[in-house]
């Protein structure tokens, strides 16, 4: 049996926020009188993580998932809960419990700037306190995996982000953590990169055995590298299961938009799928369908087929709709 | 015009905003000048007169060195600089206003806010400091004040196109801001902001004299103490070194939006 | 596994070793604010030089006295310009980015990271003239400092800089509660020149604060007057005193703000 890595207890984080009012006197009045807003950044949430899981956090922005990546990594303090983490409690800060865990966060970063990423990974060496041939073995395995033998004797600030990106992570992972917490980790990267990036992370907690619970609102990452997601909506949790049964329920469409060059009917339509939308003005004519996932292609070289169609995207509902129909489904539960 | 006032009222919201920092620098700024009280008194305990200035009277000479520094002070180079480094002026030179005029309005905006935190300030600390210390009064005619306040006018022109001068240099100087410090000490040592220009070495005297930045410490702050504005100022000096400085900084500025390229980092 | 002082030890040479490169990468930087940090030191100087033309003490101190005290002034300016005002500097920068989030995720003593994170060489040819400056005075007071003076003017300093760092962290540690504050950095550069003068020159209930709880007033003086074959017993144990209890509240004060650290919402 699997050892849980993670146990999260009715975790709970508030958070005061000031408001005020615009204009000068706005300015003038937050002098004596401050108002302050409650915002429930997380509320009640429980769930486990065993060693060796791949989890995805999927949330919208300010959904709370950072908010729990930090608690758990021993950032913050909650305002109520309990959480166990490797058997330690992450905010007492322990030095032990630091070297077995890694956090990284997609926009933020740690290699000095003006200096070849090497430097910085010397630097972490000494810091974690890393033996000198694990370094030089696991520095090896990362170089490799990455390919970037190249560059990491370049200085930092003339790498590209796609390259920075990876040395970043090298620089998280010197010290081999059995914890990787990723915080958007592809974010503002091009598609070529964010498939290497996962590549790696599927091969790392393969090569590794590392927990891994990566966070992102973008779903193709949560896609290509967790069985197993969970949904943070306005800081709860309204779904934790296999990720193919939240596809298989609530992203089992695709959206097929269309432009014509001349006008259809909604007759012609309706065999290839749901109509969203019809326009057919005297000037546009477009529709948009929905249809099934496992269809879309199919049904997309019929109507490519039959109708007059000047132009065709397949899109994925965008996870935004995703989590509030889960959100709604919830609700209504 | 109600572009203007429109700039002048964002710029104060945003020096609001910042008003705990100013708070601090007005307190910051005057413990120097308090300093200086200290050591001024402790060499007076031996001596009446030195150069003949009286222990009052050379207290009130810093007290005077502190507001004038408080009125006409700029602080906006190296902020402008690594704005300029950064790359980050491509929005103002794609506006109709233009970055120069940007650092104008903002300036002009942050120092009137300044100055309703800091002459209340000033005030309470030149009572206080009245109290402990013999700081003698000024009796000076209104037509004295005015000319006093056209000096500090030209003090407030003096730092602020000296400070756009190093700003511009920034186009093609890295790291200009640290010009500045040659600013300071150079307005340090020869406008008598430092100590009095009589009581400097004889050779520092005379460049002193020979140099239109005793106008922004030195006489302004002796014709207050005389109560009389003596014969031998003339307000020309200080008219043409600003036409000057107009002049520098309008030729920079023409060089620099050329060499301007706006991938800067 | 516990960390040893070794591993500090490394640690702490690594950071070195990473701004001496940094150093070299902007050597034109580097000699520029040399030479600025040199100017600042001579004008300070020179300031000393005009007040003597006009009187023979400042405080009671003769001129060379006084260079004495001016001498480890410069100094402890070189080291808190090297050091303290850009690990502080960072330090606030960090809690107001959310970056502060690196430094304590990891397993090494996050105020000792704070401390020795940073560092410049700018201001080495200024603490090279401070020391300097100091021998000079010494030997035109004809001042020969025992053994014992020595040891304990170095205590005396070493007291002094463990009190400014102390207080200084106390100070930055405000960026937790504070909205934004840019210049909670120039408190204590503005407050260093209350010891570029000797304590005397304070009167009355200052001088007293000054020399006691806050001993800001005995920073330079303190080992000044040591070198100088003056020992005040009374005026060490108040920096002893206010230094330890300068860390103590330090130390609490950190561990209590880092509970309010929120870092950034993303």
């Amino acid at each position: 049996m699997k050892t849980a890595a993670i146990v999260v207890d009715h975790l709970s984080k508030h958070f005061k926020v000031y408001k005020k009012e615009p204009g000068v006197w706005g300015s003038i009045k937050s002098l004596w009188h401050r108002e302050y807003e409650t915002v429930k950044a997380v509320q009640d949430i429980s769930f486990s993580i065993d060693e060796g899981e791949v989890i995805g956090f999927i949330g919208q922005n300010g959904a709370g998932k950072t908010t729990t990546l930090k608690m758990l990594s021993g950032l913050l303090y909650p305002t109520s809960g309990e959480v166990s983490v490797l058997g330690y409690t992450p905010w007492e800060r322990k030095p032990d419990f630091q070297k077995q865990f890694s956090l990284v966060m997609g926009q933020k970063n740690q290699l000095w700037w003006d200096l070849p990423a090497i430097e910085t990974f010397e630097l972490n060496k000494a810091i974690y306190d890393i033996p000198d041939n694990q370094y030089k073995k696991t520095l090896g395995t990362l170089v490799e995996l990455l390919d970037v033998a190249d560059i990491i004797k370049v200085q930092v600030r003339k790498l590209s982000l796609g390259q920075r990106m990876k040395c970043e992570l090298i620089a998280a992972l010197l010290h081999n953590p059995k914890l990787l917490f990723l915080d958007e980790p592809t974010i503002g990267l091009d598609v070529i990169m964010q498939k290497t990036l996962r590549d790696f992370i599927r091969e790392y907690n393969r090569e590794f055995g590392a927990t891994i619970i990566l966070t992102s609102h973008y779903m193709d990452d949560v896609k290509e590298l967790c069985k197993r997601a969970i949904i943070i909506e306005k800081g709860t949790k309204i779904f934790d299961g296999e990720l193919q049964s939240i596809i298989a329920k609530y992203a089992k469409n695709k959206i097929l938009s269309l432009v014509f060059s001349k006008p259809v009917q909604r007759s012609d339509l309706e065999p290839y799928g749901e109509i969203k939308e019809l326009t057919q003005d005297g000037t546009n004519y477009t529709a948009t369908l929905l249809v099934g996932r496992k269809s879309a292609t199919a049904s997309a070289s019929k109507v490519l087929s039959k109708l007059p169609v000047q132009d065709l995207t397949i899109e994925e509902p965008p996870i935004e709709a995703i989590i509030r129909d889960v959100f709604a489904d919830t609700k209504r539960s | 015009m109600k572009k203007y006032l429109y700039r002048i009222k964002l710029s104060i919201m945003i020096s609001f905003w910042h008003r705990s920092e100013l708070l601090l620098w007005l307190f910051l700024d005057a413990i120097p000048i308090v300093i200086m009280f200290f050591v001024w008194q402790s060499i007076y305990s031996t001596k009446e007169m030195i150069e003949s200035i009286s222990l009052p009277e050379m207290l009130q000479y810093y007290l005077l060195v502190l507001v004038i520094t408080n009125i006409t002070g700029s602080h906006f180079e190296s902020f402008r600089v690594e704005q300029i480094r950064m790359g980050k002026i491509d929005f103002f030179l794609l506006k109709p206003f233009g970055f120069l005029a940007e650092i104008f309005w903002t300036h002009i905006g942050g120092k009137l806010l300044y100055l309703v935190l800091a002459l209340p300030f000033l005030a309470a600390l030149i009572y206080l400091l009245s109290q402990y210390f013999p700081v003698s009064m000024i009796n000076a005619p209104l037509a004295v004040w005015l000319v006093f306040g056209a000096l500090l006018l030209f003090g407030f022109l003096v730092e602020y196109l000296l400070g756009l001068i190093i700003v511009l240099l920034g186009f093609w100087f890295e790291g200009s801001e640290g010009l500045e410090h040659f600013k300071w000490i150079s307005i340090s040592l020869f406008s008598g902001a430092m100590i009095p220009i009589a009581l400097l070495p004889e050779w520092l005297q005379s460049a002193s004299y020979a140099l239109p930045l005793q106008y922004m410490y030195g006489v302004p702050i002796n014709i207050l103490l005389d109560g009389a504005v003596s014969s031998d100022i003339s307000l020309l000096p200080p008219v043409f070194f600003i036409c000057f400085l107009i002049l520098l900084v309008t030729l920079l500025w023409r060089k620099a939006v050329h060499t301007y390229a706006s991938s800067g980092g | 596994m516990k960390y040893t002082l070794n591993s500090y030890w490394k640690v702490f040479w690594k950071f070195r070793s990473i701004h001496a490169m940094r150093t070299f990468e902007y050597r034109k930087n580097f000699f520029f604010w040399a030479v600025v940090a040199t100017m600042w030191t001579l004008f300070n100087i020179f300031f000393y030089k005009i007040l003597y033309q006009h009187t023979t003490t400042v405080g009671g101190w003769g001129e060379y006295q006084l260079y004495t005290l001016v001498g480890l002034y410069t100094m402890f300016d070189a080291i808190i310009w090297s050091v303290l005002s850009h690990s502080m500097k960072y330090y606030t920068r960090d809690i107001y980015s959310g970056e502060f989030s690196n430094l304590l995720t990891k397993p090494i003593n996050t105020v000792f990271l704070i401390f020795t994170r940073y560092n410049n060489y700018n201001n080495l040819p200024r603490f090279v003239i401070g020391v300097g400056l100091t021998i000079w005075s010494l030997l035109q007071l004809g001042a020969a400092p025992t053994p014992l003076s020595l040891m304990l003017a170095l205590l005396a300093i070493g007291l002094g800089l463990i009190w400014i760092s102390a207080v200084w962290l106390c100070i930055s540690t405000l960026a937790f509660y504070v909205e934004k504050l840019d210049n909670i950095n120039e408190v204590f550069p503005a407050l260093r020149r209350i010891y570029s003068y000797p304590a005397s020159i304070y009167t009355n209930t200052l001088h007293l604060v000054l020399t006691t709880v806050i001993p800001l007033g005995l920073i330079t003086t303190l080992p000044a007057e040591t070198l100088h074959g003056h020992l005040s017993l009374t005026s060490f144990a108040w920096l002893l005193v206010s230094t330890l209890i300068a860390v103590v509240s330090a130390a609490l004060f950190f561990r209590f703000s880092i509970k309010r650290y929120a870092g950034v919402a993303n």
